[in-house]
């Protein structure tokens, strides 16, 4: 009797381990075949060529997508520009204010906006920006990411300030050194990788982000470099090249998936890198 | 230019070492009075933009939904016809869409996101595997929502298609089963990670002690560690679901776009997310589009709240 | 005491509700080592942190009575102007990390935004690195990032940072229950005998002894 309970629990063990390894398994086909499609059909139609023209109409042979590649930089420059000062800004004011009553809603407010779904962004900015200006713009794309990175850059902002050492503070204010010089100068400079990360961080989230783009940004087949007017991004053209019915346009859409792919992995590894690599040892 | 005799600098002794010109200006330097005053002030404003920016998109969901609140009420809710012609809108099909694509995606997401949580946290926290692994969950939380979207009309399409003409209901591929699909895919990565932080985190004089009683891992996976780790993992699931209610872009290539109450579980549905990115610059009247925004208001706040408990269940598990 | 460099009338420090100091009241000779001694807990460290308004800035913060620095009353002074002319070396050894060793001497004038030529740089560092025993050990070193000090080079670092400034008092906090006021023209003959910092006898710091606080 004894005998056979322990020969079923161990049994029952090893079906356990099996049964996490074969789903752990299991979970990531799907990222393998993801993977190997994309390369597979994007290596096909990636070429200089392809990096460096403009979309053609249906029918016509060849094409790329430098619209949209243009686009996706500008895009994110824009949305930089706004929420990288702005988030480093705001993430210094909570971890230096922490426990002050501005500092709670603002933190609480940092968990919502990174909770916000980014159709609803889209909505925002087009009622902030698309509606007051009449026009679907670059512009206005530029403020919907900004909005999506605003978050990820006040919160690993304030989570790496959280881990500077007071004495470090103490050392320059007892320099004599001003409040503001100490934070500029000593506390910021010291916060660099953990800042660097989230601002790299930020890029990525927003890189393949289309909701947000659908009524802001809206979409170009043209190269435009003006922010006030409507511009292509490489997810608006994934999502209308892959919803086409054109086999053609899937192909585009494959090459185009590579490249946002490589982009936003790229850009996951530099944040590796930086991290591991910058860090300031205290 | 400089001296290193004994000096008397009004009234103050000194060994000075340094230079006059120094001295003058150690002593007398500005105090930055007004950068100090400057910088406060652009750092205070900064925190007040990130608490305004959702106070102003709560406020400005809530006006551009006046219209629709107004004229429609708590029918908006129940409401089953979404028909913009004769100008009646009512979300109920999308709400239903909504919750059933969600809830199926996170019934299919929780066996896998616990067994990679279990892998990483417990079984094999070391060695190439793990690495393997780990990497893999955190590339797939890295690929845009579009590619998966593109993936899925690709690939998975015809594979439920198959499946549908092999059951025998009428093969549309795309619909709520295969939104829940993808978007279980999309959605394990995160309540993976935040799963298996908290499983490693089991103390291991717990493990040892129910491991020197006798216990196979399996006991103390069931016994020791699944309870400790409770609300940390009911956090990640949560965290989960808000992604899933929350997710446009994918959903909206697969879930065939109709606004009718999904029948059953293969029917083509549309979700809240999905039907404004589908109809919102399409909008004319300005009741369609203020319907369209109460959606997105209806969306902010529910994964808002959904958010504010996920982090709580997180709070609750780090002070434990 | 005819002149003394420091002079702390009716000197009460507190946190909250909590009192610290109270009533504390001396007088430190210039161009003298003078060391405050007692158990840990009685206020050493604050009265030091009070001295060169640091206290002040930790929340709930309160001081009363008078300090005077050469007749001048600390507490009308503007905080940060005081600061540069009273060094302070804390407890813990605290370099900045970002910045090299030579960096790190002249922290107080970079980052007071004072300019330096490249003379005046030179003389600084050599000066004060000497003055605080580490010249010989880091001369080589200069534009390097000081992590691979040990403990004890890096406190020396700290206190090199502080006698850049020309201080007209230096304050050193020490671990093992001992405070030290040193005034920069002894702490020349002091300085490489670290045993005056760390493990003082009884008899000598008996010497230097002027108070106690509890």
């Amino acid at each position: 009797m004894r005998e056979r309970s322990i020969h079923l629990r161990n049994l029952q063990n090893q079906a356990f381990v099996v049964c996490v390894v074969l789903l752990s398994v299991l979970s990531i086909i799907p990222l393998a075949f993801i993977l190997y499609q994309i390369l597979h059909n994007g290596i096909a139609s990636l070429n200089w060529e392809f990096l460096v023209s403009l979309p053609r109409p249906v029918g016509e042979e060849g094409g790329g997508i430098a619209n949209a590649i243009v686009g996706t930089g500008l895009l994110i420059f824009l949305a930089s520009l706004l929420a990288i000062p702005m988030g480093i800004a705001a993430g210094v004011y909570f971890s230096e204010n922490s426990g002050s009553r501005l500092s709670y809603w603002g933190e609480l407010s940092v968990e919502i906006l990174q909770a916000v779904p980014s159709i609803v962004i889209g909505i925002i900015a087009y009622e902030w920006v698309v509606k007051p200006l009449h026009s679907f713009s670059a512009f206005s794309g530029g403020v919907a990411l900004a909005i999506m990175m605003l978050p990820v850059i006040a919160r690993t902002t304030q989570e790496t300030l959280k881990l500077i050492p007071y004495s470090l503070k103490e050392a320059a204010l007892a320099l004599g050194v001003p409040y503001w010089r100490t934070l500029l100068k000593v506390v910021l400079p010291s916060a660099l990788s953990g800042i660097l990360t989230g601002i790299l961080l930020g890029i990525a989230r927003i890189a393949g982000e289309t909701a947000p783009l659908l009524f802001t940004a809206f979409g170009n087949p043209f190269m435009n470099w003006n922010v006030a007017r409507p511009i292509e991004s490489l997810p608006l053209l994934i999502f209308n090249y892959a919803t086409s019915p054109y086999p053609q346009w899937h192909t585009i859409a494959w090459g185009a998936s590579l490249v946002l792919v490589i982009l936003v992995l790229g850009l996951n590894l530099i944040t590796r890198i930086v991290t591991a690599r910058w860090k300031i040892q205290f | 230019m400089g001296t290193s005799a004994e000096q008397y600098e009004g009234g103050r002794f000194r060994i000075a070492d340094l230079p006059f010109r120094l001295l003058g200006k150690l002593g007398a330097g500005d105090d930055g009075a007004m950068q100090e005053r400057l910088f406060r002030l652009t750092l205070l404003l900064a925190a007040i933009v990130v608490v305004g920016v959702v106070a102003a998109t709560l406020v400005t969901l809530l006006i551009g939904s006046s219209a629709s609140l107004k004229a429609f009420g708590f029918s908006f809710l129940t409401g089953t016809t979404w028909d913009p012609v004769s100008g009646v809108f009512g979300s109920l099909p999308f709400l239903v869409g909504t919750l059933v694509s969600s809830l199926l995606a996170l019934l299919i997401c929780i066996p896998f996101s616990l067994a990679i949580s279990l892998f990483l946290g417990e079984l094999f926290r070391q060695g190439p595997a793990s690495t393997i692994l780990k990497s893999a969950v955190e590339l797939l939380a890295g690929i845009p929502s579009v590619i998966y979207g593109f993936w899925a009309l690709l690939a998975l399409v015809p594979i439920v298609r198959q499946l549908q003409i092999w059951l025998g209901v009428p093969p549309y591929g795309v619909g709520l089963f295969t939104a829940s699909l993808i978007l279980a895919v999309m959605i394990v990565p995160y309540s993976a990670s935040i799963g298996r932080e908290v499983i490693a985190l089991t103390p291991a004089e717990l493990k040892e002690a129910a491991y020197s009683l006798g216990a196979t891992r399996f006991d103390v996976v069931r016994r020791v560690v699944l309870p400790y780790a409770r609300s940390g993992i009911t956090a990640g699931i949560l965290l989960a679901w808000g992604r899933a209610l929350g997710e446009t872009m994918a959903v909206t290539m697969v879930i065939g776009n109709a606004n009718v109450l999904p029948s059953g579980l293969f029917s083509p549905s549309n979700t809240m997310a999905s039907v404004i990115a589908n109809e919102f610059t399409e909008a004319t009247g300005s009741l369609y589009l203020s319907s369209l925004i109460e959606i997105g208001l209806l969306l902010f706040l529910v994964t808002a709240v959904v958010n504010v408990i996920g982090k709580f269940f997180i709070r609750r598990w780090q002070t434990t | 005491m005819e002149n003394p460099v420091l002079r702390v009338e009716d000197f009460s420090a507190s946190f909250g509700q909590h009192r610290i100091l109270s009533e504390v009241n001396l007088e430190i000779e210039r161009e003298r080592v003078t060391a405050i001694m007692g158990p840990s807990g009685c206020g050493k460290t604050t009265l030091i942190r009070c001295i060169n308004r640091m206290h002040e800035l930790t929340a709930g913060a309160s001081v009363g009575g008078r300090v005077y620095l050469n007749g001048e009353d600390i507490y009308r002074m503007n905080s940060m102007l005081l600061r540069r002319r009273i060094g302070m070396v804390f407890q813990r050894p605290n370099p900045f990390p970002t910045m090299c060793i030579q960096d790190n001497v002249l922290a107080g004038y970079q980052l007071n935004g004072i300019r330096l030529n490249r003379d005046e740089k030179r003389s600084i560092v050599e000066k004060s690195l000497r003055r605080a025993a580490l010249w010989d050990e880091v001369k080589d070193d200069l534009p390097r990032r000081g992590v691979f000090l040990s403990g004890g080079q890096q406190q020396r670092l700290c206190i090199a940072r502080a006698l850049a400034m020309n201080p007209e008092i230096a304050q050193a906090a020490r671990v093992s229950d001992f405070t030290a006021f040193l005034y920069l023209g002894e702490l020349v003959e002091f300085g490489p005998s670290k045993k005056m910092f760390t493990t003082p006898k009884d008899q000598r710091t008996e010497e230097y002894l002027t108070g106690r606080f509890g």
